[in-house]
């Protein structure tokens, strides 16, 4: 990755220059910022549980010792993959946000709020109620059917001769949020009460269960789809301007507006088919980014990816730690901290005649 | 919205014509209700219940206490719901307006889960009161949150307010079911809206109430007409818009904690009402009002019986029911509302 | 002596380690052939029912480090079953909270060092792979196994079988007396009912843990909507109420769940579903509509076997009673 850069700027240049970026100093400096504070997060979690590990031990187990078996389970089997599950998702709904945002030039698009998490939710429990020996592992590709369905129905629905419009798109999607509520509680009157009461913690949002598994299919969907995502993000940049000034500027609008969805989908889609619908993330990680530092598009993807990590993982840590050895779901926690931003946001937006 | 039509002595004749014969429909769906269950009485049992009761008679039992009771808080849930939806669109001129849509139906029920789980305030007389309380929190809290938005009380953020006031008391209610097993266990079904199985005694508190506020909000009826104007229009017309903002908020109040009292939070059944009436009246309150209050009574007296007989022999919530049906005239109101 | 055990048990953990020298089995599980060790030290039970209250009775109780539990009004979590049964809890026992439903604290399992995780296919499927890495982790399938099944499996994995069919055979002793001072018992019939006024229904119950397995054992019968029904209970609209009709009807209080707390509310509950419901069931109009304490017989345990084997027969044999007109 050369880099060239003068007292302000620096040039990153990414394959064979096809794309370059001019990166502003402050966004680096919040960038790096964010990543050590991420970084301080997953360290405090791999530290902190209901199993009591002092900092040497931790390190010791980390750095390949054996400290004792419950201390080797507790910090490779379930803190680390734990935290970086929490990070992965966490960073995926975020990216899904600001996807969803770029391509409504809708402030406000979250994939929980749109019904885009919903319909992967719907997908995943009509999968586990209605053929129950069906195998884990169809679980993201249902998801993903699912959201994209949604996501098409919407897109469907909202686009017009003039284009989409913003309004529609967010209230259609309180809309279809509120009919596959409704759908998914048919399927769970319906079925197996045990089978029921599973899907319900993982419709909360639960991290509980993440192992190395799910880190690796988070991690490798991620690895897909953010390349995609960054590649996407220089016509981005003349989508964030209006369709017409996009197009004039020679950008294939269309298929811009196809490989965004997707990748918004995709994420959000592999995100809640292993930890449930996490709410509000998407909508207030690609703010904070734009908030602390108005960058490029592709510098604010890696920002918004690093606070939506950073947001997931403080709450999965505060759902474990507060009640322990009771645990509150991070979907509920990011829900009660969400709200609140949300509000703030819409006023904000609402003062920028955004609406 | 189709647009009022011009005061014609022949579409004004239409719409006394079409009180009564509404009524009689009602009529019918509440027939078809009553003749719908769980066990099969025949007809000309039904009609040998009705005219000459034996208390004995286990068949009229069921006809007595349990399907006329029922169907007699659909009436008046689905009546107070459409008024309420109907007031609240009136009043914040938002065709989207609604009890579940703006947060009220969620602060009811937030409210009645904390007050019968936690606190173990059971008694009938406490439970449309909590739910008031609760309903009125979140109407003031959207309020709050629509005034503190510069630009103020648009249909969207009036509509987002509703539905993030709405989530965050779902994310709170969760996390008390979570703490809490054994208290909520049997609370589920309630809370997905329900005329299942409701209490008698609650008909007592909350049925007056709800009588009463309908019959005030069609009192009111007139000068909404005036508010939907616009303010300034209003107080042209010589109404008081505080004054008259302020019983319509006490009415909306009542309707939606009365509903939630007798059958949980209903969702949608306020907006797919007044709009469906709309289509016939035009946009005068003083048809508006009643024509709600009677077709939504029918409304929910088939929805109701819909969602006795759809799984059989498992019923689903009522509440899923009006969801489904009125989730897609959400959007069907957008989609044609923003073209 | 628990310190010793403790201790001992220890010893043997840091001895032998699961890995090491510990003699291993397989056994037959849910989730499929599992290698279990012969001598489990240190058992973690994911439900308090059907798992921690079996072991509790069979003696295994020093063997159990840590159990789900539920938290009761004032945040103490408690092992339902245990607790009104045995009266061992959290408190007086060494066994550790491990968490509510659905949400089991997996590192505190972990700092167990448990050689040994039951618990229930069906509900603990997601934490699966996760418990394996922790020791060998045994599903069972209780609707499969059944109620004793459920209970042999458990006694089985802890190795304290001789104990549980010693008290098998205590139990098959009580089922013989009973059918000897109650010979008719198939004429006889009994329906368990519960009101959820709540949700508008109520619940007809074909399995209600041991209260319906002795009625099954006894050889009495159910009311043929019961008797029929394919699942263990059914949400039965309160419109079919006389067609659950039958010598005697069972119905359960509850402390734990407002408006549940007593027999009074329970009347209360059946009147608001049907009012005059007395009127309607021969069972109630005669006085032979029995209200019974939940907990006490709403368990996997020969505890809650034997109290229902009491309840019934001195209900059924001790008194004379209207039979139900056909």
């Amino acid at each position: 990755m050369p880099m060239a850069g003068s007292a302000r700027w620096f040039v990153l240049r990414l394959f064979g220059e096809r794309l370059a970026l001019r990166l502003p100093v402050p966004a680096l400096v919040w960038l790096t910022a964010s990543l050590v504070l991420l970084g301080a997060v997953l360290a405090y979690s791999l530290t902190t549980g209901s199993q009591p590990t002092s900092l040497e031990e931790v390190w010791r187990t980390l750095t390949g010792e054996t400290v004792s078996r419950a201390i080797d389970n507790v910090i490779w089997e379930f803190r680390f993959p734990r935290a970086l599950a929490a990070a992965l998702v966490g960073a995926m709904f975020a990216l899904s946000g600001a996807a969803l945002q770029n391509v409504t030039r809708n402030g406000l698009a979250d994939p929980s709020l749109v019904g885009v998490s919903q319909g992967a939710g719907l997908a995943v429990v009509a999968l586990t109620v209605l053929w129950p020996a069906s195998l884990a592992e169809l679980r993201p590709f249902v998801a993903f059917a699912g959201s994209m369905l949604v996501a098409l129905l919407i897109q469907g629905l909202t686009w017009t001769a003039r284009g989409a419009s913003s309004v529609r798109f967010i209230l259609m999607g309180v809309g279809v949020a509120a009919l596959i509520s409704a759908g998914t509680s048919v399927l769970m009157t319906y079925g197996e009460i045990e089978k029921v009461l599973s899907v319900l913690t993982w419709l909360n949002g639960s991290i509980n269960a993440a192992n190395w598994d799910d880190v690796y299919m988070l991690a490798g969907w991620s690895a897909v789809l953010l390349p995609m995502l960054l590649l996407l993000s220089r016509a981005t940049a003349a989508l964030r301007m209006g369709e017409a000034t996009a197009a004039a500027l020679g950008a294939p609008v269309r298929w811009v507006r196809y490989g965004l969805i997707t990748t918004a989908v995709g994420f959000a889609a592999i995100g809640t088919a292993v930890v449930g619908p996490l709410g509000f993330v998407g909508l207030i990680a690609p703010h904070a980014a734009r908030r602390l530092a108005p960058s490029g598009v592709g510098l604010h993807l890696l920002l918004t990816a690093t606070l939506g990590a950073v947001l997931v993982s403080l709450a999965d840590l505060v759902g474990r730690s507060l009640l322990a050895p009771v645990q509150i779901p991070a979907g509920l926690l990011t829900d009660l901290i969400g709200v609140p931003i949300f509000l703030i946001l819409l006023r904000r937006a609402a003062r920028g005649n955004a609406l | 919205m189709t647009s009022s039509p011009p005061q014609s002595s022949v579409a004004q004749t239409g719409r006394w014509l079409g009180l009564p014969l509404a009524m009689g429909l009602v009529g019918a769906a509440l027939c078809l209700n009553i003749a719908i269950g769980a066990k099969l009485v025949p007809l000309d049992v039904i009609l040998t219940a009705l005219t000459a009761r034996d208390p004995a008679n286990f068949s009229h039992t069921i006809i007595w206490d349990l399907r006329l009771p029922r169907a007699l808080i659909a009436i008046l849930v689905g009546a107070s719901l459409s008024v309420a939806g109907a007031l609240m669109q009136g009043v914040t001129r938002n065709p989207l307006a609604e009890p579940s849509i703006l947060g009220l139906m969620a602060g009811a029920s937030f409210a009645v889960v904390i007050g019968l789980g936690l606190l173990g305030l059971a008694d009938n007389a406490s439970i449309p009161l909590m739910a008031a309380g609760g309903a009125l929190g979140a109407a003031g809290l959207v309020y709050l949150i629509s005034r503190w938005v510069p630009g103020g009380a648009t249909p969207l953020t009036l509509t987002l307010s509703g539905a993030v006031v709405t989530a965050f008391l779902g994310a709170l209610t969760s996390v008390a079911f979570l703490l809490r097993e054994n208290a909520f266990d049997s609370y589920r079904v309630w809370l997905s809206g329900s005329l299942a199985g409701r209490d008698m005694s609650l008909l007592l508190t909350a049925g007056p109430l709800l009588v009463i506020a309908l019959v005030l909000s069609i009192g009111l009826a007139r000068q909404i007409t005036a508010l939907a104007m616009g303010e300034a229009v209003a107080q042209a017309l010589g109404v008081r818009t505080f004054w008259l903002k302020a019983q319509l908020l006490v009415c909306v109040v009542a309707l939606t904690a009365g509903s939630v009292a007798l059958a949980g939070p209903l969702g949608f059944v306020g907006l797919v009402i007044p709009h469906a009436v709309r289509l016939f009246t035009g946009a005068d309150y003083r048809w508006i009002v009643p024509y709600a209050a009677v077709v939504g009574a029918g409304y929910l007296l088939l929805v109701d019986a819909t969602a006795r007989v759809l799984f059989r022999p498992a019923e689903i919530s009522t509440g899923i029911v009006t969801a489904l049906i009125g989730a897609p005239i959400f959007i069907y109101l957008i989609w044609r509302r923003v073209r | 002596m628990k310190l010793l055990f403790a201790a001992a048990a220890m010893l043997a953990g840091l001895l032998a380690g699961p890995a090491l020298g510990q003699d291993t089995r397989t056994f037959a599980a849910g989730n499929g052939t599992v290698t279990v060790p012969v001598h489990p030290l240190r058992i973690v039970s994911l439900h308090d029912l059907s798992i921690t209250l079996p072991l509790v009775e069979f003696g295994a109780t020093e063997r159990v480090v840590g159990s789900h539990g539920r938290l009761e009004e004032d945040n103490v979590p408690y092992i339902r079953g245990a607790k009104e049964l045995y009266e061992t809890s959290f408190e007086n026992t060494d066994i550790a909270f491990l968490g509510v439903f659905g949400e089991i604290d997996l590192e505190r399992i972990a700092g167990l060092e448990p050689d040994l995780i039951i618990g229930r296919l069906g509900n603990d499927d997601a934490l699966l792979a996760n418990l394996e890495k922790l020791a060998p982790t045994v599903l069972l399938d209780q609707q499969k196994l059944g109620f004793f099944g459920s209970m042999q499996a458990v006694a089985d994995l802890a190795g304290v079988l001789p104990d549980y069919e010693r008290q098998l055979a205590r139990y098959q002793a009580e089922i013989a007396e009973f059918k000897r001072l109650v010979p008719h018992a198939a004429d006889i019939s009994v329906a368990i009912l519960q009101p959820w006024p709540e949700d508008g229904y109520i619940a007809a119950n074909k399995q209600y843990y041991a209260l319906s397995q002795v009625a099954l054992d006894a050889g009495l019968s159910m009311p043929p909507l019961i008797a029929g029904l394919d699942e263990p209970s059914l949400d039965m609209s309160p419109e079919l109420l006389p067609e659950v009709d039958a010598d005697f009807i069972l119905t359960s209080y509850e402390g734990l769940y407002p408006g549940q707390r007593s027999p009074d509310e329970i009347r209360a509950a059946f009147e608001t579903l049907v009012p005059g419901y007395c009127q309607v069931l021969s069972a109630c109009r005669n006085n032979q509509m029995i209200f019974v304490a939940r907990t006490p017989i709403y368990s996997s345990s020969f505890r809650s076997l034997t109290t229902a084997y009491q309840l019934l027969l001195t209900h059924i044999a001790g008194r004379g009673f209207v039979p139900l007109a056909q």
